[in-house]
């Protein structure tokens, strides 16, 4: 795997995490063959890392994802952040698969079609979990909707940056 | 050319799955060495035919970590050397005792059919 690939699939990790593992980690991921199943047990892990941040006791490990840790049973926290990370992870794939070159005018490409579902498919559970939660408990609801919005931009960004 | 009975035993194998617990293939791994990242993957693929994906193993390193069970050695080369603690190899023994006792009970209960 090239240490550009590697260094973006760390940088999915909470600040904590690659702060303590993040060096030995991307060494690790540059030593990998690229494929498909380790971007997803990354994207996974990441994930995993993510939700778990707060469940350590460890404050300076909670960092801004612990108050999703109150709402990662919550299928409408949790489903839209997963669909932006697969989102990036189709991104990612389909430039691995035309090795870094952008290609442009094929809209109706499988890769495309899933990028979109992907997005298109997170705003009406998004929206859903505006209407249930922030009424319940604003606060929190804001943060989790903040990480929903960061996670979207992340997906969003190369996009919109590389002209895809 | 393979037999039918080969691909049916296979193809019931694989919907079984290999043996995969992470955190004890690591300790099982440390227990013949400390190890990096990389040498682990591969030694447990050796071990049990499992080949943890990064993302996994490394879930497992920081949660043992976290644990006591394994410690980190000085850093090599961008390579993270961790090696097994007292409170790990004790963990992993407790571990494979209960494994020793479920092989055995289902072994004698294999025998019985």
């Amino acid at each position: 795997m090239n240490s550009r690939l590697a260094r973006m699939l760390v940088r999915l990790y909470p600040r904590w995490w690659r702060q303590r593992y993040g060096e030995e980690f991307t060494a690790l991921l540059e030593e990998q063959p690229l494929r498909l199943r380790s971007v997803l047990d990354v994207l996974r892990g990441a994930l995993a890392q993510r939700l778990a941040a707060a469940d350590y006791g460890d404050t300076a490990m909670a960092d801004s994802t612990g108050t999703l840790l109150r709402f990662s049973r919550v299928p409408s926290a949790v489903l839209p952040i997963a669909l932006s990370l697969a989102a990036v992870s189709v991104l990612v794939v389909s430039l691995a698969l035309t090795h870094w070159t952008v290609v442009r005018g094929h809209d109706e490409d499988t890769a495309v079609h899933l990028y979109q579902l992907c997005m298109v498919g997170q705003a009406p559970v998004s929206l859903y979990f505006v209407f249930k939660w922030l009424p319940r408990a604003p606060r929190r609801a804001l943060g989790v909707l903040a990480l929903q919005l960061g996670a979207a931009f992340v997906a969003v960004a190369p996009v919109y940056f590389l002209g895809l | 050319m393979r037999s039918t009975r080969h691909v049916v035993e296979d193809r019931a194998s694989d919907d079984l799955g290999r043996y995969s617990d992470p955190p004890l293939l690591v300790l099982a791994s440390l227990a013949g060495g400390p190890k990096h990242g990389h040498a682990m993957i591969e030694d447990i693929v050796a071990l049990s035919g499992t080949r943890l994906g990064p993302g996994t193993l490394y879930g497992a390193i920081s949660r043992l970590e976290r644990l006591g069970l394994i410690e980190p050695l000085p850093t090599s080369l961008r390579r993270q050397p961790y090696r097994l603690t007292a409170l790990g190899a004790k963990r992993l023994r407790a571990q494979l005792a209960t494994l020793r006792q479920f092989t055995s009970a289902g072994t004698r209960r294999l025998k019985a059919l």
